[in-house]
């Protein structure tokens, strides 16, 4: 288990966390906890960093600087594969789906990876009940219909498809990046309040990359601004709408 | 293609396969174990093209590696039966493709099919130029296996339904394996490799166990090529070998399961009728071309939108 802060425990912790890409600083000396159970909203203009910071915490970017430990155990060094196994699991900001599939199989997928199935070669897929029914229950939760191939689903769906696959991972750390970008405002709504819930009910740990302060600050508990690669504050959403700093940044006001 | 047409045109595969000995010439039913060896392949090459997205030029190199396993054996162990020749062939053919696969399949798109290429080339210079050992460009003669003491003869019927029995095994565990857990996920690396990554596994361990199934089962078509032809020729590890496979699972069409065997079966009898031209090349070369601006989807794939339409037609 990880550390304990002050009256909760701390699943991810970074320090002095740095990336560039050439010569610009992405990722720019980043200390930050994460503590479980909590929804974290990073908020920042375009390129201050957000996306980078996410795919750092993933594995998906090796880190240049600094450290990073989940649950206790120093994973500075491990790759995408190994973050994921370990329970670290990102959704795209871009959907990111296996288009030819269906949405069952698309999550079957998922479920399969978890139980560790997916180097079975009898029988077929169909005789696996329960990774079935899992994965039905979990498209019902998520509202996208069954059969339809991915390709096929509008962008809204989509969207909740990619964040169905990483949902039946049973992630410890679920990363979401900017899971309402592309949708229109009246199903922006909509997203969330499905995806939301269904977080809240399995009180998994959730960072979620968002643009829109209004479901910043209704759906997440805590929210860290990040300009130009560095954090420029932190703290519960009420206190961070307060900041004259942040606003200058985010240009809301 | 629609479910019921798909049966219906499976059962009438299955009676013409099952009753042709009865009623067809002895080199039509040549035609069709050749056909139904070459759909071994092609089902085989398209685990690797329609199901983990890999196209591979090389393929010929399992062909070769089944044929030569088959004769080299019989050449300096005196082994003559099916029984040790086939797992023995099929165990150097999966041998061989996790080697090769090791090199390969760290590579996509171009990268992944020259190197198969140039893998292929490298065995058939091999195979070419180490005369004293493979007979070289010669080649080495092959006389049909025997099965538990029963001796097979060329020009009898007996063959045709051995090869039939093997083909149909081979289809079923292919359509298993395309089904399974497994087969699914080869598929999810084929459309998103980037997130199959981000679930936690290993894309290119997918690529590997898919390329060296697909070369177990392309051994197993090398070692009935050369039983029927009764020659083990370093051609067969080379281009034209591995291009043809190729042709034949986009001619039936690499997105329906059956559609490379349909592929084989028009290839072979497309070859054959062909060849007394002069010019054959030139007319196979039109045909194929053809039939693939025509048929984009393949043979099945061409018969699935045309079955569509009469059901629709009739529905309305």
């Amino acid at each position: 288990m990880g550390e304990k802060g002050l009256n909760q425990t701390i699943i991810l912790k970074t320090s002095g966390l740095a990336k560039h890409f050439g010569g610009v600083h992405a990722v720019d000396g980043v200390d930050m906890q994460i503590f479980e159970g909590e929804v974290l909203s990073i908020v920042g203009a375009n390129g201050a960093g957000k996306t980078t910071l996410l795919k750092l915490i993933s594995g998906g970017h090796p880190i240049d600087r600094g450290q990073m430990s989940f649950e206790g155990l120093d994973v500075s060094r491990l790759g995408l594969i190994q973050h994921a196994r370990m329970g670290i699991i990102y959704s795209f900001q871009i959907p990111a789906l296996f288009e030819h599939l269906s949405a069952l199989d698309c999550v079957r997928i998922a479920l399969l990876t978890r139980e560790g199935k997916t180097v079975l070669f009898f029988p077929t897929i169909e005789k696996f009940q329960p990774i079935r029914s899992e994965a039905e229950e979990i498209l019902e939760m998520f509202n996208v219909p069954r059969s339809s191939p991915a390709h096929l689903l509008p962008h809204g769906q989509r969207k909740l498809l990619d964040v169905a696959i990483a949902f039946a991972l049973k992630p410890k750390l679920l990363l979401l990046d900017e899971p309402t970008s592309g949708v229109s405002t009246k199903e922006k709504g909509q997203v969330m309040d499905t995806i939301m819930p269904i977080i809240r009910k399995s009180n998994t740990t959730t960072v979620i990359v968002e643009h829109d302060m209004e479901i910043v600050t209704r759906y997440s508990q805590r929210v860290i601004v990040m300009d130009q690669g560095k954090i420029l504050a932190q703290g519960a959403p009420q206190e961070i709408l307060n900041n004259p700093k942040v606003g200058e940044v985010l240009l809301w006001r | 293609m629609p479910k019921r047409i798909n049966f219906f045109l499976i059962i009438i595969g299955l009676l013409i396969l099952a009753t042709g000995p009865a009623y067809f010439p002895g080199f039509t039913i040549y035609l069709f174990t050749y056909g139904m060896i070459m759909a071994v392949a092609a089902l085989a090459l398209n685990i690797l093209l329609g199901y983990t997205g890999l196209m591979s030029f090389g393929h010929g190199m399992f062909i070769g590696s089944g044929g030569y396993t088959v004769a080299l054996m019989m050449k300096y162990a005196g082994i003559h039966s099916f029984e040790i020749l086939i797992p023995v062939s099929i165990l150097i053919s999966a041998g061989l493709a996790v080697l090769v696969g090791c090199f390969c399949t760290r590579q996509i798109e171009i990268y992944f099919s020259m190197l198969t290429l140039a893998f292929g080339e490298l065995l058939f210079a091999l195979c070419s130029k180490f005369y004293s050992f493979t007979g070289g460009t010669d080649g080495i003669r092959v006389k049909m296996p025997t099965l538990f003491g029963y001796i097979f003869s060329r020009q009898a019927t007996d063959f045709y339904y051995f090869v039939l029995a093997l083909f149909l095994l081979c289809t079923a565990a292919i359509w298993v394996i395309c089904h399974s857990p497994f087969g699914k996920t080869i598929q999810a690396v084929r459309d998103n490799e980037l997130r199959v990554g981000y679930l936690g596994l290993l894309v290119m361990k997918y690529r590997l166990i898919a390329f060296t199934i697909s070369g177990a089962f392309t051994g197993l078509a090398g070692v009935l090529a050369v039983s029927l032809t009764g020659h083990a020729v370093p051609e067969l590890f080379q281009v034209f070998t591995s291009i043809s496979i190729v042709f034949m699972v986009i001619l039936g069409g690499h997105t329906s399961f059956l559609g490379p065997v349909v592929g084989a079966m028009v290839f072979v009898f497309l070859q054959a009728w062909l060849k007394p031209l002069l010019f054959w090349q030139f007319f196979f070369g039109l045909s194929i071309i053809v039939l693939v601006i025509f048929l984009p989807g393949g043979v099945l794939g061409g018969v699935g939108i045309w079955a569509r339409r009469v059901l629709t037609r009739r529905s309305s």
